[in-house]
């Protein structure tokens, strides 16, 4: 009798690997998971965009678009650019600092739990009644209040951001003491790599100001349903007080690692050490410090802050982010550039983060800020600092730790395609708000009329979310090709400075497969590569 | 005393002077002063806890940790009841004991 056998395809153990405690299994799931959320809330954006190209409403409800709005900010603020920030430093600083292992493993684990769970949650409102939250990714007061948001779905919502914000905090405190306690013998604090020090003060400033988030939400609960809590004459703004202290320095935690992650892809394809380390340092610790003290500039129109020490303490911000982008450009001057798909994408995180910057300075003013506050303005601003800024950078560091992890290597041409479509449909989606905000057009609305002058320039917006649509299929295609055609990257195919270049690829439970060299600066890989050449 | 608390103190420090400027400036205004006055105070707890514990290395844990998955979702469930009523944080509870005790059992391979 012919029987054909055939053979046993390998089981994927779904629930032994959720219960991984080895800190690199815990990062690629807090990555996937961001992943599946960036998707959901790219294609709300795209809804969005698509809905704003003319006026009069043709794709979906106000309401519907409320939810759109809300869900597409909350998704990529909580579920995707946050815990793509700390999966970086999960993964890559017990390896950078020399470490077996990241501290109390378990708790990791939980943290790392409570992304998907409080995500879930937050994304199940759209199957309740009332449908999901619809009050902004900031659930302002007293539109977030029980009278005004009814149902399930903005319970639920709260539900998920406690849970989420509760998981992160889980995560940084592992990342902290790994970085500052587990460090290898050597590995002094100047000596920690620039990703390292951005996951210091990133895990800082989660575990300082995400309790205010905690609290928020808590007592936003309680207002729903245990009785009043923030009706009185300043409650509203009491509530935004304590988001916002949340609210601003999560764009630095969403900011730091990626601006890292790009300065040591500057470096290693640029064949030099990161310029000026030392004030880089310095720089990462007084910025977080300082983006701490901000948080008021977002409420410069309520009347109800000190306008003058907000605004004071928002200009500083250009003392450090100057020594950044100092550090930035000096490690590009007079290097021998690879210009790799990483490199391209750190490049276009110099360029297009600048003009985030610079727009930045326009919102710190208070009589400017009264002119373009909730306008597309400020759309076009966040969205130059965060999609062209932080995401930029994150694929800069992705494209170059995609083998370290994988032990795969990315298709450059297909890399390329993507930086080329990403930076043109960034441009084409987000400069021409700058234009529409400047001249009115208020943000969260549905709707404008034809004869406001806007209808161009939202034409030419939601053309270039189509291309940055595009860019990302051409990625995923990218990542199935290296999936379905690997070409083996080996330990170290950049020529990497830093101490996750010193073992195998993917590294090995405990991470490292033989002894550290010898760690005399930031960058002892580099400093092995010189002294045996 | 070691120095991987000096980073961590020298923040409390500014956080603790960028506390004090806003309080001179707005001294009645505790809606704005309180919250970065209690981030200062929560810095200056993370750089002494640090000041005390000696460097080392991770502990032992086993490569999988099924209690732990089990307590976390528990927490979760926990947290969850305040939505879907006191049955459902009746179950987190009993996960998070669950899971609990199955950390207690669990060794490192």
């Amino acid at each position: 009798v012919n029987v054909a056998v055939l053979p046993r395809r390998p089981r994927v153990k779904l629930v032994s690997w959720g219960a991984s405690t080895d800190h690199k299994v815990i990062a690629i799931r807090l990555t996937l998971y961001a992943s599946v959320f960036f998707v959901l809330s790219g294609a709300m954006a795209l809804v969005m965009r698509t809905e704003l190209a003319r006026p009069g409403m043709q794709v979906v409800s106000h309401d519907g678009y409320n939810q759109l709005f809300t869900m597409h900010g909350s998704g990529m603020f909580y579920l995707v650019l946050t815990p793509l920030a700390l999966a970086l430093g999960v993964y890559l600083v017990p390896l950078q600092v020399g470490a077996p292992a990241i501290a109390w493993p378990r708790l990791a684990l939980s943290g790392d739990v409570m992304q998907i769970l409080g995500g879930l949650a937050m994304f199940s409102g759209f199957f309740t009644v009332h449908g999901a939250a619809k009050d902004g990714w900031t659930a302002f007061y007293p539109l977030s209040a029980e009278q005004h948001s009814p149902g399930t779905g903005m319970d639920l919502w709260i539900l998920g951001v406690f849970v989420v914000a509760l998981g992160q905090m889980l995560l940084a405190a592992c990342i902290l003491w790994t970085a500052l306690k587990l460090r290898a013998p050597d590995m002094t604090l100047l000596r920690m790599p620039v990703l390292s020090w951005a996951q210091v003060v990133t895990t800082l400033m989660v575990l300082t100001a995400f309790p205010a988030l905690l609290l928020a939400m808590a007592l936003l609960f309680a207002d729903r349903h245990l009785g009043p809590v923030f009706d009185s004459s300043g409650g509203p703004v009491a509530y935004q007080q304590l988001f916002w202290f949340y609210g601003h320095p999560v764009v630095y935690v969403t900011f730091f690692p990626f601006v890292a992650a790009a300065l040591e892809v500057l470096a290693v394809f640029g064949s030099r050490k990161v310029f000026g380390y030392e004030g880089v340092v310095l720089s990462l610790l007084m910025f977080a410090g300082l983006s701490m003290a901000v948080w008021a500039h977002h409420m410069f129109t309520t009347g109800q802050v000190t306008n003058q020490y907000f605004s004071l303490t928002s200009t500083a911000l250009i003392v450090p982010a100057g020594l950044e982008y100092f550090a930035l450009v000096g490690t590009m001057f007079g290097a021998r550039i690879r210009f790799t798909t990483a490199y391209l994408f750190a490049v276009g995180f110099v360029l297009l983060f600048l003009l985030g910057g610079l727009s930045g300075i326009v919102v710190a003013s208070p009589p400017l800020d009264y002119h373009v506050h909730d306008s597309f303005f400020v759309v076009a601003h966040f969205h130059y600092t965060l999609f062209a800024g932080s995401l930029f950078a994150f694929f800069a560091g992705l494209y170059y730790w995609w083998p370290k992890v994988t032990g795969r290597l990315l298709r450059e041409g297909l890399g390329k395609l993507h930086f080329a479509l990403m930076f043109a449909g960034t441009n084409l989606t987000f400069a021409p708000m700058f234009v529409l905000g400047y001249d009115g057009m208020p943000r969260r609305v549905a709707d404008y009329s034809p004869d406001a002058g806007f209808t161009g320039w939202n034409e030419v917006s939601t053309l270039g979310s189509y291309v940055i649509g595009l860019a990302m299929l051409t990625f995923a295609w990218n990542v199935w090709t290296s999936w379905r055609k690997p070409v083996p990257a080996g330990d170290d195919p950049w020529g990497g400075h830093t101490l996750e270049w010193w073992t195998s690829s993917p590294p090995p439970r405990l991470n490292f497969d033989r002894p550290l060299p010898p760690i005399r600066s930031f960058a002892p890989v580099y400093d092995a590569r010189r002294k045996s050449a | 005393v070691t120095r991987a608390a000096v980073p961590v103190l020298a923040w409390a420090a500014f956080l603790t002077l960028l506390t004090a400027v806003l309080l001179v400036w707005t001294p009645g205004a505790e809606l704005q002063w309180g919250p970065l006055a209690a981030a200062a105070a929560i810095t200056w707890v993370v750089g002494a806890v640090l000041l005390m514990r000696r460097r080392g290395s991770p502990p032992l844990v086993p490569e999988r940790s099924y209690g732990t998955l089990v307590a976390a979702i528990g927490l979760a469930a926990v947290c969850g009841g305040a939505v879907l009523g006191l049955w459902f944080t009746l179950v987190g509870c009993g996960l998070v004991l669950l899971g609990l005790a199955a950390v207690r059992r669990e060794r490192p391979h």
